[in-house]
């Protein structure tokens, strides 16, 4: 709970790096002011899926249920944060690029691929009965899903390219006060990442102690 | 070397029981000319944009019908029961993924020759070396979407809902090979264009690695305890 | 223009607003189960 103070703090100062602080965009408009939010909730997506596979792997190496929680967790939040980024950002493109989905963006694309791999993930878990086999096959599936993120890109990448490139590697064609708006907004949601994550496998956790509560005093009274 | 005779004795063992009774193999095969069939309802036979469209199309027809057979291929070991005693079998579990992979991929790499033919027949493609290519790229193919999938089908063996849930499971991870495979055999049998083939064939072949390996280390933990 | 930027905010919010709320009852179920749980082995302890 020592994370919602800065947590709250973070959050104003973000919304007003990226209505105030940023000046106003250039050819594309107010719109862009999307984009701050858009890529915290992206980077976050990824950064969520990516503990998802090191919880997957320290399942399989410790076998405490902890780690199945908390890659679950982790992909609950992911789940949330990616839907955010594929809905704004066809919002964002659309007055832009005049097209809702540009599919030979890699980015966006991957996104995509992302998301329907988190929703497998969920979908894997739900048809399984609670316990350690789920928990195995939920980490294998996040490993293999997480070492094919970086293929998917690669593949949409070679197939056509559109997104602005917003971060070059020379530098970026971003503004002082933009570039700030977005790191702003990256930690922004990183530490809502975390708070959310650390609440959500608090409450799995508990869900489970419940659960072998219950387990236990059916068979007592049996 | 003992290992790989190990492999080669699983993989022959379910290929024998799959000829022996052929009826899975033909009906898989029928399940596929199906789909180019409806396809070719669903859009104009004639028209460029077909023609265009076919490479996915062709694709289309062998990953659906792959699918299915990944799901039979657990089926027996999930009826017998017999997947247990795999796991308590002194057999090494990577031996007995391997096996279990080169027993689906030839099955797949079988149903993929016929359906090529049944596709030039229907699009009206020429026999032509760019053929060849496409029998490459179903090799290489079959290679990456065995490895996943095998891991996958073992996985929801057990699973009321697996016929779904395996392609659920699977797509995702398939795409970059489903953008190769339509894509180079686009180039090559529709543009003739064979420069733009390593790119995709490069792809493929790291894919096909890099799964094989992650199946095959992963494979352990899908298996046993 | 500023009605895409209006919808995107909009959108972030909402997402985030219904998650925090399925967040909040999925709380208080556990918070419900684990209260009729104690109550019964309390239940139970003074059975004995």
């Amino acid at each position: 709970m020592w994370l919602l103070v800065p947590l709250y703090v973070l959050g104003v100062v973000a919304l007003w790096a990226a209505f105030i602080h940023a000046p106003t965009e250039r050819q594309m408009g107010e719109v862009q002011r999307i984009f701050y939010f858009h890529v915290g909730a992206a980077w976050t997506a990824f950064f969520a899926f990516f503990i998802v596979f090191v919880a997957g792997i320290l399942y399989l190496w410790r076998r405490s249920p902890f780690w199945d929680e908390f890659g679950a967790a982790s992909a609950e939040i992911g789940v949330v944060f990616t839907t955010i980024v594929l809905t704004t950002g066809p919002i964002w493109a659309r007055p832009i690029w005049n097209t809702w989905w540009p599919w030979g963006d890699p980015r966006v694309t991957t996104t995509l691929v992302l998301w329907l791999i988190y929703v497998a993930y969920f979908i894997l878990r739900s048809s399984l009965p609670e316990g350690e086999k789920r928990a195995r096959f939920s980490a294998v599936f996040g490993i293999i899903g997480f070492i094919d993120v970086p293929i998917v890109f690669l593949s949409i990448r070679w197939w056509r390219t559109i997104h602005p490139i917003v971060i070059t590697r020379t530098g970026n064609r971003l503004e002082p006060e933009m570039f700030q708006a977005m790191i702003i907004a990256v930690v922004a949601f990183t530490f809502l990442y975390f708070a959310l994550l650390f609440l959500r496998t608090g409450m799995r956790l508990q869900h489970t102690v419940a659960e072998e509560m219950a387990h236990t005093l059916r068979e007592r009274s049996e | 070397m003992r290992h790989l005779k190990l492999i080669w004795l699983l993989a022959a063992k379910d290929l024998r029981i799959e000829y022996r009774s052929r009826q899975a193999f033909l009906t898989t095969l029928f399940f596929a000319v199906l789909i180019l069939i409806v396809f070719n309802f669903a859009f104009d036979p004639g028209s460029a944009s077909t023609r265009d469209a076919s490479p996915g199309i062709l694709w289309v027809a062998l990953l659906f019908p792959g699918m299915i057979q990944l799901n039979r291929s657990f089926q027996s070991e999930m009826e017998e029961g017999t997947l247990q005693g795999i796991v308590m079998s002194p057999l090494d579990r990577g031996v007995f993924f391997l096996g279990k992979l080169v027993a689906n991929w030839v099955f797949l790499l079988a149903i993929d020759i016929l359906i090529l033919g049944v596709f030039v027949i229907f699009f009206n493609f020429s026999l032509e070396p760019g053929l060849l290519w496409v029998f490459l790229l179903m090799f290489l193919v079959g290679g990456g979407f065995t490895a996943v999938g095998t891991v996958f089908a073992a996985m929801v063996s057990n699973v009321r809902i697996r016929e779904v849930l395996l392609p659920i499971l699977i797509f995702p991870i398939i795409v970059p090979i489903i953008l190769a495979a339509v894509n180079a055999t686009r180039e090559v049998l529709i543009h003739n264009d064979f420069s733009a083939l390593s790119r995709w064939l490069q792809l493929l072949v790291a894919f096909d690695v890099i799964f094989l390996a992650a199946g095959f280390l992963v494979f352990d933990y899908v298996v046993g305890e | 223009m500023n009605g895409y930027l209006f919808a995107g905010y909009a959108v972030i919010w909402t997402i985030l607003l219904v998650y925090l709320l399925y967040l909040n009852k999925k709380q208080r179920q556990i918070s419900r189960r684990l209260r009729s749980l104690s109550d019964s082995i309390r239940h139970e302890d003074l059975e004995e």
